[in-house]
């Protein structure tokens, strides 16, 4: 071989070896494993260390990623903690026996918050956004009124909502019209005339919110943490035919966003998760949460004494009376039958 | 005079010998195969039948999932699936037949433009080519920013058409390479034969895609198995009420609560069935006959000159599919990119790099792309030794069940969809007993390179596998019988005389890695996010401009890879090497 | 005095499912001689030579290459330990590399110093004739050249044992002489023993110290040349080895080396080397050494000439008798087709043997 092509050669190889070796690896300490489908987690997981000294490695998915995860490591599972909006992932787990109850030391919470916190502690519940925000362009279609109105001939081919099947918060909204209609029947008799008068379904927030700002639709079914977030867009560089507005019907279903410990992990796991939990469920924690004031920050704290960011003013409280809540466990053991009929008859 | 080692015939020798025998490099191939690639498609595939087994279900042994699986809908993604599958592999394969025989045997002017397109053209991921169509065709998108509305080609495109024909685009690079392969081994002798015995041009092409019947069924399974395990067009192109495949379906039973492995499994295992049976028809077609045409008596071709008419239609093909396969998307992402407020119904629209300058200091992008670079530089080498090996193995006259079992378990992984594949890994690699013993990849950065070369590792064989077909067994054993052991026999005329097809595979792996997304997503490590992973965070959050910016960036950065090594590869190599399957021109 | 090995195999056996390709065949090679297999395709010798290099085994017996085996049971001792080298039917040069490092690449084995490995591979290439080829590559050099390319590859690094594998069988005729003497005469200078396998019997016979005819895998004799020709020990070898007609007829009278068979009107006196009995119906293989139209003895029959061919020192001649055709019979000179003529038969070159039943 000519001298040429062999010193390429060592070079390539010597060149994958080095970048084997450099590639860091997991460090020798053992951390926290969060798994989290919330912007802020990385923040509040990195004033956490500062704090305790404990480390915390993050894994950052939406909510079926991270699902998919947790039930593949069912045998020998390696999170500790498990974060994200939805409360019925975290039923299913503790209906699976799967969770450690655990009341972090000194918890204070508000009146909201006792209403939403679990039996025994199951899973924590830091604050709360609302399912659904109904986001509507004001410059071609009116107020909608009530979830009848929304099957109206006014709306007709006008709305759009996100697949439950892929958007974590978005089930939590069937289980509200379940609650509030009486049953599952009631519930699939109405999204089947929403169907009829020209429903569309798109895979997340995200997608719904774009076919709104597209013009595909012109009422957007979405959380209201996403809506509000759109409508503040807007309303900063405003543009001709689009004027994105929000309300909220009666009912508004409670978007619990819930942290759950790991009853089959290890100890050091456990113990880090509560320490997680307790640091979670202060003031301090939610300051961090609220920061950005875009997004997963527009939530409602349950935590006594914490205030919410600026824009989560524009969503309506318990006060309002809009706002129901769904019992996390019953409509849990269901989801994946409602799931599957709501993608063969209305997706 | 050098002596002959016989075998020893003391104890200690015999068990020296076995111990020899049985650690030789074959058996070192065969632990990694089925490390990275049998375990953990068996794992994922036993739930469908015990999943007790891995705690998924109370049921060790049941047929409850099948049932399950045989529900209409699923059974109708099926069907679709399989429709999608052989239009896309029949179309690709057909189309890159006759691009491979206009640049390869003609004098085109546009076959230099397409040498170097098709990488871009592989590098994509499919999804991406998605989104590239969606961006100019959608509502508020680059041709309704321009003033043109097409409702009718929105409406095929977010339906089979739209799915087809991506499939076929996407598909079009891998039969490409695999008949450009073997067309390069096959000197023209062939083709003269039967025009000195009175055939026409069309009689000599026929003869020549007969000889080439291997490579062309190979290209077929590839692409059929690579688009019914594609879930990156039918995502974005169809919601699953109104074209559903087999993908999207299986997707959801594993993204949504409660997840089912073992529903998963069993569709997962119809979907295999359905390779299997391109991989039947594969043999059948190919049963007997003699394709190993390359040897020191190959002679390189001379390209033929094409008339004014031949040479302007000849061009006009390739610079036309090249747009339409490549130009659109690439339009579409990059105008998208580069547009303010994209994906709205802004009336003002700017036209500038922001996007870029944002991105390019963003956390989100150079962490990620570095990180995912690395990671592929690492698979690309890997995957393609082990390609070779495969290979080789797959084309070997000995019918050994080792050759059946890799055919299987490789087909196997391309039908997988990557995002079950990397599930099975989680099986496979967080077993609790593995851990007692201190063994513990999972969730490091090792396993999910692992995973990259196990995901590579079925398309990179195939592509190798029409070379290997050509590769005269004479050629090897003359340098045994003349003194090389089989490493030497490899390192010194095994590769070599492949050296360039294992190039193209080598920048194949690395650019599919690059821009993986499925696996990325199951397996990597926390606080090391790949780069489709940051790129879908950023999609996520409503930042089409900035994410079609990294989406840029990732491609341009694999394309000056791959120029690299090309360039490399020009200036190193033997000219021995370079020669094989040159034409004179 | 040779550098050769001395080949010994016992009792080879091979199957490919059902077929025995070899079927308990035992051979022995001096070192230094020249042994050439001849038989016709599928009769086991191309497995022989293959399972003598080492790259296919056999399922049962041993090779022995001077005293050490080389094989046992499934458990081969590799083509690069053996100390050999292989002549190709197909040439088998490396693509990618020019004639040069072709016959240089042989060479590396002997782990000898760069300028003295060049100083070979040059006398190597002069040997055969190709020294202003040493850089072309294979695709540029004709069949014949290609061929000598791996003769001077298998020489080079002066082998113990030298393996042929039908290595004339794609070449033209002329060339095929000219490689043929180059094979006989380079072998026996660097002195290595050689088994060469072939279906042709003049490239045999031309070769050869010793021949051995294998036919199903089984060798039917193994002897000297002229001992193959004269005396075939049984059909098949006579067949093989280069007839020019079969008649059949009765045995007459039995001698001691020879026999009368009485063909219709006629009788021949024949040679026989099995056992005859009188009133036997026999089948009489006629050597083409055997006819000729000069000699006037009592072995005569009379013919028609069918068709004649010349070559150059003269004319050969197919023949009709009441008996069968003959063909191959050489006279310097001409005769027309159509002409009757008498053919005589040296009893030396042909052999009677019991007829196949049908």
């Amino acid at each position: 071989m000519k001298l040429s092509l062999k010193i390429s050669l060592v070079s390539v190889a010597i060149a994958t070896v080095l970048a084997g070796s450099l590639t860091p690896v997991a460090s020798a300490a053992e951390a926290l494993q969060l798994y989290a489908a919330l912007d802020y987690s990385t923040d509040v997981a990195t004033a956490f260390t500062a704090k305790t000294g404990i480390p915390v490695n993050v894994t950052a998915l939406s909510t079926g990623p991270l699902l998919a995860k947790i039930t593949a490591e069912k045998n020998n599972p390696q999170w500790g903690a498990y974060w994200a909006d939805g409360a019925e992932p975290c039923a299913a787990f503790d209906i699976d026996k799967q969770l450690l109850h655990y009341k972090p030391k000194g918890l204070r919470l508000n009146a909201v918050g006792m209403k939403l916190y679990p039996k025994d502690g199951a899973y924590q519940v830091p604050g709360f956004t609302e399912m659904v925000g109904v986001v509507y362009n004001s410059a071609k279609v009116r107020k909608p009124t009530s979830w009848d109105d929304l099957a109206s001939a006014d709306f007709k081919n006008q709305v759009g909502m996100n697949n439950p099947s892929v958007s974590g918060p978005t089930y939590p909204f069937l289980a509200g019209l379940m609650e509030q209609l009486g049953s599952e029947d009631a519930m699939k008799a109405y999204l089947t005339k929403l169907k009829a008068n020209g429903l569309r379904v798109f895979d997340k927030n995200s997608k719904t919110i774009a076919a709104l700002n597209t013009g595909v639709v012109n009422v957007a079914l979405v959380q209201s943490s996403a809506a509000i977030t759109n409508v503040a867009k807007y309303k900063a560089s405003p543009v001709a035919g689009l004027t994105p507005a929000v309300t909220y019907l009666q009912k508004t279903t409670v978007l619990p966003s819930c942290l759950a410990i790991d009853g089959k992990a290890s100890t050091f796991q456990q113990d880090a998760a509560k320490k997680f939990a307790d640091f979670v469920m202060t003031t301090d924690a939610v300051a961090i949460m609220t920061k950005l004031n875009v997004g997963d920050s527009l939530f409602w704290p349950t935590i006594s004494g914490a205030l919410p960011a600026p824009a989560t003013s524009r969503t309506p409280t318990f006060a309002s009376g809009l706002l129901q809540v769904v019992d996390s466990y019953k409509y849990a053991l269901i989801q994946g039958r409602i799931q599957d009929w709501f993608t063969k008859n209305i997706a | 005079m050098q002596k002959v080692e016989p075998p020893r015939d003391s104890f200690s020798s015999r068990a020296l010998l076995f111990v020899r025998t049985k650690i030789s490099p074959m058996t070192l191939f065969w632990l990694v195969i089925v490390s990275i690639l049998v375990l953990p498609i068996i794992l994922f595939l036993a739930v469908a039948f015990s999943p007790k087994l891995l705690d998924q279900g109370p049921e060790w042994f049941t047929f409850n999932s099948f049932k399950a699986a045989a529900d209409p809908y699923f059974l109708q993604s099926i069907w679709h699936s399989f429709v999608m599958g052989v239009v896309s592999s029949l179309l690709a394969t057909a189309i890159a037949l006759g691009v491979a025989w206009i640049v390869l045997r003609t004098n085109s002017a546009a076959r230099k433009v397409w040498s170097l397109a098709i990488f871009a053209l592989l590098l994509a991921p499919s999804y991406l080519i998605a989104l590239g169509w969606e961006r100019i065709f959608e509502r508020a998108g680059v041709l309704n920013i321009a003033g043109i509305d097409l409702p009718f080609v929105r409406d095929l495109l977010y339906g089979p058409v739209g799915i087809a024909m991506i499939l076929t685009f996407k598909g079009i690079p891998f039969a490409y390479l695999v008949i450009s392969n073997a067309m390069r081994g096959l000197g023209e002798e062939f083709e003269q034969a039967v025009r000195v015995h009175g055939g026409s041009r069309i009689a000599a092409f026929k003869m020549m895609s007969t000889l080439l019947l291997p490579a062309l069924w190979s290209g077929i399974a590839i692409v059929f198995a690579e688009s019914i395990s594609d879930f990156g067009v039918a995502s974005q192109l169809s919601s699953p009420g109104r074209y559903s495949v087999a993908t999207f379906t299986l997707y959801r039973s594993v993204m949504s609560l409660p997840v089912s492995f073992p529903l998963c499994a069993a569709i997962s295992i119809i979907l295999l069935m359905l390779i299997i049976l391109a991989l039947f028809a594969q043999s059948r077609a190919l049963r007997g006959r003699s394709f190993r045409v390359l040897s020191g008596r190959t002679r390189p071709i001379t390209r033929k000159k094409l008339s004014k008419t031949g040479a302007f239609s000849a061009n006009t093909a390739i610079y036309g599919l090249l747009f339409v396969t490549l130009g659109i998307p690439v339009f579409g992402a990059i105008s998208a990119s580069m547009i303010q407020g994209l994906g709205t119904v802004l009336a003002n629209y700017q036209f500038n790099f922001d996007n870029y300058f944002r991105v390019i200091k963003s956390p989100l992008l150079r962490a990620p792309l570095l990180f995912s670079a690395e990671a592929a530089l690492i698979t690309a080498t890997v995957a393609v030794i082990l390609a070779a090996i495969s290979s080789r193995l797959l084309v070997s006259t000995k019918n050994g069940l080792g050759k059946k079992f890799l055919d299987f378990f490789l087909l196997a992984a391309v039908g997988l969809p990557g995002i079950v594949f990397a599930i099975g890994y989680i099986f496979a690699y967080n077993l609790p007993l593995a851990q007692k013993y201190g063994f513990h990849l999972y969730g490091t950065v090792a396993l999910l390179v692992l995973a990259y070369i196990a995901t590579a590792l079925p398309s990179t064989t195939r592509s190798l596998v029409g070379n290997m077909n050509q590769f005269q067994e004479s050629l090897s054993e003359a340098c045994r019988v003349h003194g090389s052991n089989g490493i030497k026999t490899w390192l010194t005329v095994v590769l070599p005389l492949i050296s360039r097809p294992l190039l193209a595979a080598w920048c194949l792996t690395y650019c599919g890695t690059l821009l993986e997304l499925p696996v990325s997503q199951i397996l990597f490590p926390p606080g090391h996010a790949p780069l489709a992973v940051g790129i879908d965070h950023a999609l996520g959050n409503y930042d089409f401009g900035g994410g079609t910016a990294m989406e840029v960036f990732a491609i341009i950065s694999a394309l000056l890879v791959v120029a690299v090594a090309f360039g490399l590869y020009e200036k190193l190599a033997p000219i021995g090497w370079k020669q094989l399957g040159r034409a004179r021109s | 005095m040779s550098n050769g090995h001395l080949v010994k195999i016992e009792d080879a056996r091979k199957n490919y499912g059902s077929l025995a390709a070899l079927d308990g065949l035992s051979l022995t090679i001096e070192p230094g001689q020249f042994m050439v297999l001849l038989g016709p395709s599928g009769s086991g010798k191309s497995t022989l030579i293959r399972s003598l290099a080492g790259i296919e085994k056999f399922d049962a017996g041993s090779i022995f290459l001077d005293e050490n085996q080389v094989n046992r049971g499934p458990v081969n001792v590799a083509p690069e330990k053996r100390n050999l080298a292989m002549v190709f039917q197909d040439y088998a040069l490396w693509p990618h590399l020019s004639a040069f490092e072709n016959i240089e690449y042989a060479l590396q084995r002997r782990k000898l110093p760069k300028d003295i490995s060049k100083q070979k591979v040059n006398a190597a290439l002069n040997r055969v004739g190709l020294s202003s080829k040493g850089k072309n590559y294979p695709h540029e050099l004709s069949g014949g050249e290609q061929q000598r390319v791996a003769l001077a590859r298998a020489i080079v690094a002066d082998p113990a044992l030298l393996l042929f594998d039908e290595p004339l069988s794609n070449l033209d005729a002329d060339l095929r002489e000219r490689l043929r003497i180059e094979i006989s005469t380079l072998t026996r200078e660097i002195g290595a023993t050689a088994l060469y396998i072939t279906h042709d019997q003049s490239e045999a016979f031309a070769l050869a110290d010793r021949i051995g005819v294998i036919n199903h895998g089984k060798l039917e004799q193994v002897d000297l040349p002229e001992v193959i020709y004269e005396r075939p020990l049984n059909r098949f070898v006579a067949n093989f080895t280069g007839i020019s007609g079969t008649f059949t007829g009765q045995v007459k009278q039995v001698l001691k080396t020879t026999c009368i068979v009485a063909l219709g009107e006629d009788q021949l006196e024949v040679r026989h080397t099995v056992g005859l009995e009188v009133g036997q119906s026999v089948d009489v293989l006629i050597r083409p050494a055997a006819t000729s139209f000069q000699n006037e003895s009592e072995n005569r029959i009379g013919a028609e000439i069918t068709d004649i061919a010349y070559r150059g020192r003269g004319y050969e001649h197919a023949i009709t008798t009441k008996y069968g055709t003959l063909t191959g019979v050489f006279d310097t000179r001409s005769h027309a087709r159509g002409g009757t003529i008498s053919v005589s038969i040296d009893p030396n070159r042909c052999i009677a043997f019991p007829s196949e039943t049908k």
